[in-house]
């Protein structure tokens, strides 16, 4: 019986470090299709109409622990799951059931250390504040009509394409699927459909984590005439990691710029990636 | 022990566990061996390191588009990128696997090497504090050879990213390949990100 619960353990460990270090991976389909299959998607454009969402993307911010209450109890939870993941990830068979038999000494010391390690709560709070506001900041910009002036600019200067900004169209919520084959657009054979889906700071889950400002955006090719859609898919950009008061320096003006200067980042990306990328085929 | 042996062993281990499935067996109840003097922690557990091992070494590193020559990446055996390895100078030369490659010549059935013309490389240099991202230091487009000089210097000890991609004229349209990422790879990320090629400058 302990032998079972012993290999189960270790195959458990073993998924988990393989979807650990997969996982996190993501590989976009464009680099996994036939190039013959690419090609000829290609091959049919010739007008292509940039649509972006107007909704704002959605918020995700990694926050540090707050105070001395925030910092025992992420102390703990981290101090608990610790040992787990390191015996998970080592090599030494049963390394799980050792971590978790060190759960009881090491959460009491994550504990203290997060109560002594803690941002003060009225220095995350500060923060707080500063980093929403240049979350409203970027939210008044026009950072969607920035994003697609750059994807035509560079669509149409690296491309053999023209493309075209169609301002007012596009899907008003998440779950909204436009049929542009009932819109008014004339010459326009292609749809790229960009819907900007999460933004922020992230990081690991630690007492005071370092983040990276990111931006997640959704990319759909679609043919006007069916709706079909061609590709699909997520890019990603991120920031060189700050700690969440750092960010919230100068009003949050690092975390406002960083994700500015995303725009152009992922505008190349989409282009590169939906237009120009040759996924080279592998023996 | 033979692989066809192990093979019938582990088919047998399967029946056992399917018959714990309609209750004449329950998960944990003893199973023959039919190899004597072979028990199964010594079957199991050296298979079960060595899978792990060979997971967490990452199987070599991973790696797609053009490969560094100089600087080469080096990567730790449980590291998820590479280090950054010193430069010789701070106008070093950068190498790069010239395209199209031996693998892209192995893997071309359908005759695409055929079809391509004007290759060119493009050179981007990030300088990096966490190797996260990086301010875009260098950059420099349509290099006919798989090397270059740095045409100006770079700061002494600090920390850079770089990539490095190949454009081409593929049937008259411009195309390009993804840039070259080593270690745990980030390709549904803008470039720099921390997949990119390493190193850094002597003081």
């Amino acid at each position: 019986m302990k032998r079972n619960i012993l290999l189960s353990s270790i195959c458990l460990a073993f998924a988990t470090v393989t979807w650990g270090m997969t996982g996190c991976s993501h590989t976009p389909k464009i680099y996994t299709l036939p190039p013959d299959a690419v090609e000829k998607v290609r091959s049919n454009m010739v007008n292509v109409g940039v649509v972006i969402a107007p909704y704002s993307a959605e918020r995700k911010f990694r926050m540090p622990a707050k105070g001395v209450i925030g910092g025992a109890g992420r102390g703990l939870v981290v101090g608990a799951a610790m040992p787990v993941v390191a015996g998970a990830a080592s090599p030494i068979p049963g390394g799980t059931i050792i971590g978790l038999l060190l759960v009881p000494i090491t959460a009491p010391v994550g504990m203290v250390y997060g109560t002594v390690k803690a941002v003060p709560a009225k220095e995350v709070e500060k923060a707080e504040v500063a980093i929403d506001q240049a979350a409203d900041r970027l939210d008044a910009f026009d950072t969607r009509g920035l994003f697609q002036d750059e994807i035509v600019r560079l669509g149409s200067e690296r491309t053999g394409l023209k493309f075209v900004a169609l301002p007012g169209i596009g899907p008003k919520d998440l779950k909204e699927v436009v049929a542009y084959d009932q819109l008014d657009i004339p010459g326009i054979d292609t749809v790229l459909e960009l819907r900007l889906e999460e933004g922020g700071l992230w990081g690991l889950y630690t007492i005071d984590p370092s983040s990276s400002a990111f931006l997640e955006i959704r990319v759909r090719l679609i043919r006007k005439q069916d709706n079909d859609v061609l590709l699909e898919d997520t890019v990603e950009c991120k920031s060189e990691e700050r700690k969440y008061t750092e960010w919230a320096e100068n009003e949050g003006q690092d975390f406002y710029d960083d994700m500015i200067s995303c725009i152009p980042l992922l505008a190349e990306k989409v282009v590169d990636d939906v237009f120009l990328v040759y996924p080279l085929p592998k023996k | 022990m033979s692989m066809t042996e192990y093979t019938q062993y582990s088919q047998l281990r399967i029946m056992g566990s399917l018959k714990s499935q309609t209750g004449r067996l329950r998960l944990g109840d003893p199973q023959p061996s039919p190899f004597k003097g072979e028990g199964r922690r010594r079957v199991r557990y050296p298979i079960f390191v060595l899978i792990f091992l060979f997971v967490l070494a990452g199987c070599g590193t991973p790696k797609v588009g053009l490969q560094p020559q100089y600087p080469l990446v080096k990567k730790g055996m449980f590291a998820l990128w590479g280090k950054f390895v010193e430069a010789d100078s701070l106008q070093p030369t950068l190498r790069w696997e010239p395209f199209p490659r031996q693998e892209d010549h192995d893997a071309d059935q359908e005759g695409f090497l055929s079809r391509i013309e004007d290759v060119r490389y493009e050179l981007r240099i990030w300088k990096t504090m966490t190797a996260s991202s990086g301010e875009l230091v260098y950059a420099r487009g349509r290099l006919t050879l798989p090397y270059h000089k740095l045409e100006e210097p770079l700061e002494p000890s600090k920390k850079y990213l770089w990539s490095v991609r190949a454009h081409f004229i593929f049937e008259g349209e411009p195309r390009t390949i993804e840039w070259g990422l080593a270690g745990l790879l980030l390709r549904g990320e803008v470039v720099p990100n921390p997949s990119c090629f390493r190193f850094r400058t002597p003081p």
